[in-house]
């Protein structure tokens, strides 16, 4: 297949959408993606003491070996150190980045790479610097015939129906609120918190701390017995060589995160002791079979993403919850349009789909807007569609026939550079 | 970022006729545009005639929105006569709205939205006002929309 052509209806056009927590990659057309491939990447560093250099002028660079995917980075390996390649939302590490495409096109979508345009979302705050980048290095060493960079917000707006819209995307690492506005996100009233599933799983690891309760993730479990309710739990260590701290702690998060799932709920007011102990508890078991029933707990832990100032270090008081991330981004946008933003608060990511978060996200933005503003929060449903809403909005986008002339042609690359993506994809 | 669906040329005659006709009884009141033909192009879905005899333009609206599908998405182009603010005429604001309903897939919703600049621009409109429910298209509602706007 020569260079440039990529005619025909059939575009076969793939869709990469990176995410705090996981990268989705799948064909355009298609409901969901084919792979979602953690961010977090293992890493081995192998120095090999008795090899000899040719040159001797290089210094020894230790070998790397990287485990992408959930399959091989969760299973334990001697000095296996997990990362993420990205920081804050942005690609930051673009050798590791480099692997997690080799997998991609590799193992996700069996394909070469040269054979699909591709589509890919970023963050609403990508720098230029980056993006350029990312087209360069997609180009030059995939040798993809065409490109097509788009913001992950305006996918979302795009993909709930609007072209002006609030999009609260609460992920792993960050809640942001990002206004759109005709299509275009408006840079300077972006908001960022830390408050979000990451912290969500802080807070439940202080939690198993108060109670005295241990999380053993599986790795480290060779057998369990029933045991009642409280009772002390029964289990046999499994055998295992020292695994590095960022292993054992991502594995100790992955069972807070079920934990946060299964268990943890947003009260529809302020948390309050006397009201929430008359709500229903909810039994959990740990994989070492501890369990217990939790109450209170079950919303205690969660308050801190919506009012700051329970938690209990300093630091709480200088981060945003939930509601005030949406009207202080509101705030920073012209007067006349914060009606439509109100009208079209849009939530997405995977840390929203805790039970109640839009409940109580609705109460507390009713309290904080003038009651002559109309506002609406729009939530999928259904988990696939909330957490991949950029994805499936990108889905949409790559596949049909009339978006050809959008993308970014490897012909136009090398005529106009790597700049040529700012102009196309702005 | 569009989905680069064109507009058939028969849209942008239909809405110049609505824009610049002199006679007001021969305008339309009101066009619908549809994406169609594999989601290609958009194209004129139907005109509105103005309302006649007893007939309100309140009626007519309503019964326009009454017709917008719930589970695909519009464009209408409408020709409005907005109650000015005390000390001012009457004036006539032409409108287009873009109907992309909750209710509707995900592929209609993306379709409608990211076709929505090719649109405008064709059609030299200026403003447009996004409509996701039929609550936001009720009588009222527009004209109150209509007369904060300049």
């Amino acid at each position: 297949m020569s260079g440039g052509v990529y005619g025909g209806d059939e575009v076969g056009a793939l869709v990469f959408d990176i995410g705090s927590y996981s990268f989705r990659a799948g064909y355009a057309g298609e409901d969901t993606p084919k792979a979602e491939i953690p961010t977090n990447v293992g890493v081995v560093e192998e120095v090999e003491a008795a090899m000899e250099t040719d040159g001797g002028d290089q210094p020894l660079q230790p070998d790397k070996k990287y485990y992408i995917d959930t399959v091989y980075m969760k299973h334990p390996r001697k000095g296996m150190e997990l990362c993420s390649f990205l920081k804050d939302g942005m690609i930051e590490n673009w050798d590791m980045f480099e692997k997690v495409m080799d997998y991609a096109y590799g193992k996700s979508i069996k394909s070469e790479a040269s054979l699909h345009p591709l589509l890919m979302s970023e963050p609403a705050w990508n720098t230029k610097s980056k993006r350029e980048k990312l087209t360069e290095i997609m180009f030059e060493k995939y040798n993809i015939p065409a490109f097509f960079l788009c913001k992950n917000s305006v996918l979302s707006a795009f993909a709930n129906g609007r072209s002006t819209a609030l999009i609260l995307d609460s992920g792993a690492t960050h809640t942001s609120a990002v206004p759109v506005y005709d299509g275009y996100v408006l840079t300077h009233g972006i908001v960022k918190s830390p408050l979000a599933g990451d912290f969500m799983t802080i807070e439940c690891r202080k939690l198993m701390d108060e109670l005295g309760v241990e999380v053993v993730p599986p790795y480290l479990i060779q057998s369990k017995e029933a045991v009642g309710d409280k009772q002390p739990p029964k289990w046999k260590k499994k055998e295992i060589f020292d695994v590095t701290k960022s292993f054992h702690n991502c594995m100790v998060k992955d069972v807070l995160q079920d934990f946060a799932a299964s268990v943890l709920q947003v009260f529809d007011t302020p948390y309050d002791q006397n009201s929430v102990d008359s709500m229903p508890c909810v039994h959990y078991e740990y994989p070492n079979g501890y369990n217990q029933d939790f109450g209170y707990e079950r919303f205690k832990v969660c308050e801190g993403l919506f009012d700051p100032s329970v938690i209990k270090e300093a630091q709480g008081n200088s981060m945003l919850g939930v509601g005030h991330v949406v009207t202080t981004s509101v705030g920073m946008c012209d007067i006349d349009i914060r009606p439509s933003l109100y009208g079209g608060v849009i939530v997405v990511g995977g840390n929203s789909l805790i039970q109640g978060f839009t409940d109580r996200l609705n109460r507390d933005l009713s309290n904080k807007t003038p009651p002559s503003m109309r506002l609406k929060i729009i939530a999928a449903a259904s988990s696939a569609e909330r957490r991949f809403s950029s994805w499936i909005g990108g889905s949409i986008l790559a596949s049909l026939g009339s978006f050809q002339q959008m993308w970014v042609s490897k012909q136009e690359y090398e005529e106009g550079g790597k700049g040529c993506v700012e102009r196309k994809c702005p | 970022m569009a989905s680069g669906i064109k507009v058939d040329q028969r849209c942008i005659e239909a809405f110049s006729d609505l824009k610049t006709k002199k006679e007001k009884s021969n305008r339309p009141f009101a066009i619908c545009f549809k994406i169609d033909q594999n989601d290609t192009i958009i194209v004129v879905d139907k005109i509105y005639k103005r309302p006649t005899g007893d007939a309100t333009q309140e009626s007519a609206f309503r019964l326009l929105v009454e017709e917008l599908p719930c589970d695909d998405g519009r464009y209408v182009a409408v020709d409005l006569c907005v109650d000015a603010a005390a000390g001012e005429t009457k004036t006539d604001r032409i409108v287009l709205l873009v109907w992309a309903p909750d209710s509707a897939p995900i592929k209609k919703k993306m379709l409608y939205s990211s076709s929505l600049r090719n649109l405008m621009e064709e059609l030299k409109a200026k403003d447009h006002i996004q409509a996701n429910d039929k609550s936001d298209l009720t009588y009222s509602e527009m004209m109150s929309k209509l007369s904060k706007r300049k």
